[in-house]
């Protein structure tokens, strides 16, 4: 929809969808990425508009790489990420920011306060901060279109890459944007002159401020950032979707008209002379933003050394101002906002919740939280239960170690923590290295690495190749369900990619055979197979690889819709001597046991047909349903 | 048309998987061809995976607002499962809000498990909701939905179900247009089962 | 210690005390009936273990154990449908030395072929529809098999000296199939105690049990030592001898090993096993220590007698009567082990024998030798 041209219209589009539209009403020609929660649409629409290079990248550094060889060969160029993925690629970030750029680059970061799908949560402007760099954080929907529009002219002005720092409630939130045109930009002969060169050497770092000092002149004077409300003694300054919220909550308490609003959009460099002008006055500031007081630090600064008086600063630091789980911590919301103005202004809050738990209705405990968990069909479950009878089996205490991706759910509750450890992408290989090493000073227990296939080719590589010249003991367990799964099912190097041949398929097995690693490929459904084949290579001294290998549920019912279904009469219930195995213990969240029948049963609604649940059951009683509800019982 | 309440304010709320994402679109989309300024907030990703989602819709003539809707500020519920139905409306909901309720229950994964206690009653959910707020409105969408053809299509029996009510602030043909549209980039087979769908619900 | 196995109803224990008062304590034999009996246990090679909690204080699985509470009497008395009991060899109306007439079963066999012989016709007699046998495999580690056929059968012939899980076959059987089983002691005892077990639904395909002298075996880390000690890959016989070195035959030659290097790898649960002849079978098949042509078959039940008398009438088995003599070694050998388990006299490693259940006079009459061996 956002590649259309139609410009003028009004359509309703996320801050993703919106962040890909400005690009291309820039002119964009090259877009990079690794898939990151929350920002990955944005390479995505990116990718399917014509006269834009488009690649899902192996990993974000490598990414951030080659957007940048594209902008010095002449072509505006963009590449898109998530807070993590902006750390794996900060070693070139921080050396390319010494270098001045030709053509416009752009870098949209996603942030993801309170990590709703990360690991953790990191404010990002710290590190553009860190990095010395322009920063534009939109507030709405169509400002991402807008700044990312923008930045490309910003950069080629300033001459360095420019950050739009996106987050969740922008990237999946979606507004109304009016389209503007994509205009036909000549075609650029992508080249590097003779004279051209391009590196990083200590000294350059005061370019890297004579351009900051740049872009702080062009900030002042920006239409991103503006004053609105009264000329009051109470002033809340904001940016990012805050903004939005901390309106609403002076809608919601009246107070429109008793305190003013300085909203930040351009808000590093920070714009001093326009913040002494339209906030200096003041002499209560509020902040309000999502996770760490950035632009509160940031503004304390400015008015502290040139703003000529004492000001009362309320916010993170002063504890009125806090986030969804406390100060500095967790997503701003219209609900935080609320109460951070009743604690300055000493208001009560009147947002209240109408359910009062009553002492007999339902309300009377906590309302059951849902335990995350792998998707009905998920390969992953047979997997874990493979790993987890095969470390019984050994007996020596074993244990696996996690990674990111789809499968980080085997180390929650309801896959009994399973896995011991999640970081970062490749940590699991990385630390059974360290595990590996320990044999010599008496370490007896075997290790289990787990990663998946995606975050194989990202991280894992150098951690094999450590391995095998370290002769580390540990077996290395590739959860192969052939996609980027968690993300969207964005292909990657080991998976058929639309547009490209299939020969060029790097199946992981050649690679790790290559780099000289026993390597064994299994279907984790079947089980006693999958568990002989680790068992054995748990035993052997080295490091070696077992890829359990079946297609992602979800991606797989999309091409066939298969269907199974308990049988009543072989199910046994309570009197099988399995204790509910097939809902409780393996616990697919498609099955369930039906009290009021005393047997299990299998959700249709859930259900994506794997058949995994078939082959576990003792009494045989699980057969495939044909689709149009025809029985085809075994 | 009663006056419009400036923003009116629609969860769609259930368990990750159950295609909330897509119904928050059509009715966005529907409303911003009726004129309104529409914000929509979600949450993707890892919630996916069993746990609780929410996509709230915020509809308004006059201002641009955020995507997120405050404590006791929702003015339509759509629940696509009742234990989700109380907890979003728990803290959203106030005295005139109108729920539309699907009561089949999805167990939550520890439950199954046998570690995390028992399923509230969905009759008792129910009466709860009733308590709470203005109007409750409940329907089996899962039978709906194998009706029509396909049990996963739970999410839009669900907003046929809100079209058809009457209670958006926006006339009917603007749903109509939007779902027409979202059907002609879906595969062949299941436009029809869901304009099935969309028939059997209206006739309820 | 409860008398007599009719209060087995009462004991309430589920997997987790079968993990720490059998398997962690080293008691475990892997004869398998556990195995497979529900999703949470599982074995590989000769290791059993349970994969997870089933958090049933009562299970199956306990109750079913060669190695929990066990009674011999009552288990006898079940097996022979009268109250007599025979406390060193068990039960029995006949005792041979006997050996397989036909070639296709003497060829293949370590010792008499007697086993091979009787389970292959009861297959094409139509007496059951499978035999649950201890079969090779490649890398030589035993593996149940599930023959259907005499082919199938003879394939599982010789000896094997190790333990092998070989009851868990038992559950991919189906509930119509006709089952003979060729076990170990503990298995038979296992599976006796399974069809003991009124209220659970498996183990009644059981048609025949033939049950194999063994008085040790061997765990798997016995096919590492050979490899690494001997260079071998395969054993086509064995002899071990009361004294002396241990031979062991393969198809490079034979090779001589002190019962010492051996020793270590006996499995440590038969340390405290009651049973050497498996005396709750329908029939018992052993070696003979002088003449390796001819094996000791003791017929038990009257089922395994109709079996015995068939192959004998159809000249699939050749016959001699027992002499005394061997009689009163056989009886002299199998009195000197239950001694020592209830004494526990741990000469090489750790015995328990608190999971007998017997009366009071009978484990005296066993510790002193016992008048009238």
């Amino acid at each position: 929809m956002s590649n259309q041209n139609n410009a003028g219209t009004t359509v309703l589009m996320t801050g993703n969808e919106a962040a890909a539209r400005g690009a291309l009403e820039a002119g964009v020609r090259f877009c990079t990425s690794y898939p990151g929660s929350p920002a990955v649409e944005v390479a995505d629409v990116l990718f399917s508009a014509k006269d834009v290079y488009g690649e899902w990248s192996t990993n974000e550094i490598i990414a951030f790489e080659a957007a940048a060889a594209a902008s010095y060969a002449g072509l505006r160029a963009i590449t898109v990420m998530k807070h993590n993925g902006l750390a794996v690629a900060a070693d070139f970030l921080l050396s390319l920011n010494h270098a001045a750029l030709k053509s416009g680059l752009v870098v949209v970061i996603g942030d993801d306060p309170s990590g709703h799908s990360s690991v953790n949560e990191l404010d990002s402007r710290q590190f553009v901060r860190f990095a010395e760099v322009p920063l534009l954080e939109p507030s709405t929907i169509e400002e991402a279109r807008e700044m990312t529009r923008y930045a490309f002219e910003l950069s080629e002005q300033v001459g360095t890459f420019v950050i739009v720092r996106l987050v969740t409630r922008i990237c999946h939130a979606r507004g109304n944007v009016v389209l503007r045109e994509i205009p036909d930009f000549p075609a650029v002969k992508p080249s590097i002159g003779k004279e051209e060169r391009f590196r990083c050497r200590p000294p350059l770092h005061v370019d890297v401020h004579v351009r900051q000092e740049k872009a702080r002149e062009i900030y002042e004077h920006s239409p991103f950032n503006s004053y609105s409300g009264p000329q009051s003694e109470t002033v809340i300054v904001s940016s990012g979707p805050s903004v939005l919220y901390a309106r609403e909550a002076l809608q919601i308490l009246g107070l429109e008209d008793k305190v003013g609003l300085l909203k930040l959009g351009a808000s590093w460099p920070v714009p001093r002379e326009f913040v002494l002008k339209t906030a200096g006055h003041a002499e209560n500031i509020i902040f309000i933003e999502d996770i760490d007081p950035f632009i509160e630090q940031n503004i304390i600064t400015v008015l502290a050394q040139f703003g000529g008086k004492r000001y009362k600063f309320f916010g993170q630091g002063s504890g009125h101002v806090k986030g969804e789980w406390g100060a500095g911590m967790g997503e701003m919301n219209p609900d935080q906002a609320v109460q951070a103005l009743c604690n300055v202004f000493d208001l009560p809050n009147p947002l209240k919740a109408p359910a009062v738990p009553t002492p007999d209705g339902v309300l009377k405990e906590e309302l059951p939280v849902r335990e995350l968990t792998m998707c009905p069909g998920c390969p992953h479950r047979s997997s874990f239960w493979a790993i987890k009878t095969a470390l019984e089996l050994d007996g020596r205490d074993g244990f696996p170690l996690g990674d990111i991706g789809c499968y980080a759910m085997g180390a929650r509750k309801a896959s009994n923590f399973l896995l011991r450890s999640v970081f970062c992408m490749g940590s699991g290989a990385g630390m059974a290295n360290g595990f590996g090493q320990l044999q010599n000073m008496g370490f007896d227990q075997p290790v289990i690495a787990t990663v998946g296939d995606s975050t194989f080719f990202h991280a894992c590589l150098p951690a094999l190749v450590n391995a095998r010249y370290n002769n580390a003991d540990f077996t290395l367990v590739v959860l192969d369900n052939s996609t980027t799964a968690m993300t969207g099912f964005q292909p990657h190097a080991g998976t058929a990619t639309p547009g490209k041949d299939s020969k060029s398929i790097m199946m992981i097995e050649d690679v790790t055979r290559g780099m000289g690693l026993e390597t064994v490929v299994c279907d984790p459904h079947q089980l006693d197979d999958t568990v002989e084949n680790l068992c054995r290579l748990l035993k052997k001294k080295g490091a070696n690889v077992l890829i359990m290998r079946k297609p992602c549920a979800l991606m797989n019912y999309r091409l066939e819709q298969r269907l199974f279904e308990v049988d009543s009469e072989k199910c046994l219930g309570d009197d099988c001597g399995c204790s509910r195995f097939c809902s409780r213990v393996f616990a697919c969240p498609a099955i369930f046991f039906d009290e009021s029948i005393g047997k299990a049963y299998i959700n249709d609604t859930l259900c994506t047909g794997c058949g995994a649940c078939a082959t576990l059951c003792p009494r045989g009683a699980i057969y495939e349903k044909s689709f149009s509800g025809t029985e085809g019982k075994n | 048309m009663k006056d419009f309440k400036e923003p009116f304010n629609i969860i769609l709320a259930g368990v990750g998987g159950q295609g909330n994402i897509v119904a928050s679109r059509l009715l966005g989309i529907a409303a911003t061809m009726a004129g309104f300024k529409v914000a929509v907030g979600e949450t993707y990703g890892a919630s996916q995976r069993g746990g609780s989602v929410m996509s709230h819709i915020r509809l308004s003539k006059k201002n641009e607002f955020g995507p997120l809707i405050p404590t006791g500020c929702a003015d339509i519920l759509v629940c696509f499962e009742p234990l989700e139905a109380l907890r979003v409306a728990a803290k959203y909901a106030h005295s005139e809000t109108t729920a539309i309720v699907n009561a089949n229950p999805i167990y939550p994964a520890d439950m199954l498990m046998g570690v995390g206690g028992a399923y509230p009653p969905v009759e008792e959910m129910l009466a709860e909701l009733e308590k709470m707020l203005g109007r409750v409105l409940t329907l089996d969408a899962a039978d709906l939905a194998r009706r029509a053809g396909s049990p996963k299509i739970v999410n839009m029996v669900m907003i046929s179900a809100l079209a058809a009510t009457g209670y958006l602030p926006f006339a009917r043909s603007f749903f109509d247009e939007a779902l027409e549209e979202f059907l002609s980039k879906v595969p062949a087979e299941s436009r029809e089962v869901n304009r099935r769908a969309m028939e059997l619900t209206i006739k309820l | 210690m409860k008398e007599g196995c009719e209060n087995l109803e009462e004991l309430k224990k589920g997997s987790q005390d079968l993990k720490r008062e059998v398997m962690d304590g080293g008691w475990c034999v892997s004869c398998g009936v556990c195995v497979e009996a529900c999703p949470y246990i599982k074995a590989l090679g000769d290791r059993v273990a349970v994969i997870h909690d089933c958090r049933l204080d009562d299970g199956n699985c306990y109750k079913i154990c060669p190695r929990t509470e066990t009674d011999y009497h009552t288990l006898s008395k079940m097996v022979h449908q009268k109250d007599e009991y025979e406390p060193v060899l068990g039960g029995h109306r006949k005792l041979y030395f006997a050996r397989a007439a036909q070639e296709k079963f003497s060829e293949p066999a370590q010792y008499g072929g007697v086993v091979t012989a009787l389970a292959a016709l009861a297959l094409s007699e139509n007496e059951v529809d499978a035999a649950l046998l201890t079969g090779n495999s490649p890398g030589n580690r035993p593996q149940p098999v599930l023959a259907r056929k005499e082919e199938e059968v003879v394939a599982a012939a010789g000896s094997k000296y190790t333990v092998c899980p070989t009851v868990k076959g038992l559950y991919k059987t189906n509930d119509d199939d006709r089952v003979l089983v060729v076990g170990r002691p503990c298995q038979v005892t296992g599976l006796r105690k399974l069809q003991h077990r009124t209220e659970m639904r498996q183990g009644k395909n059981v048609e025949l049990i033939i049950g194999l002298f063994c008085f040790f075996s061997l765990r798997y880390d016995f096919y590492d030592f050979l490899q690494d000690e001997l260079g071998i890959d395969a054993v086509c016989g064995m002899d071990i001898p009361k004294d002396g070195d241990v031979r062991v035959l393969s198809p490079s030659g034979k090779h001589e090993v002190p019962l010492d290097k051996i020793r270590p790898l006996i499995k440590q649960g038969c340390h405290s096993c009651f049973d050497p002849t498996s005396e709750l079978s329908d029939i018992s098949v052993g070696s003979t220590e002088s003449d390796p042509g001819w094996c000791t078959l003791i017929v038990r039940t009257e089922k395994g007698d109709a079996l015995v008398q068939k192959a004998i009438a159809q000249k699939v088995i050749e016959v001699q009567p027992y002499p005394a003599e061997k009689e009163k070694q056989l009886r002299e050998a199998v009195v000197n082990k239950k001694r020592r388990v209830l004494l526990e006299q741990h000469d090489f490693a750790p015995i328990n024998s608190s999971y007998l259940n017997m009366d009071e006079k009978m484990r005296q009459f066993l510790k002193g030798r016992g008048e009238n061996v």
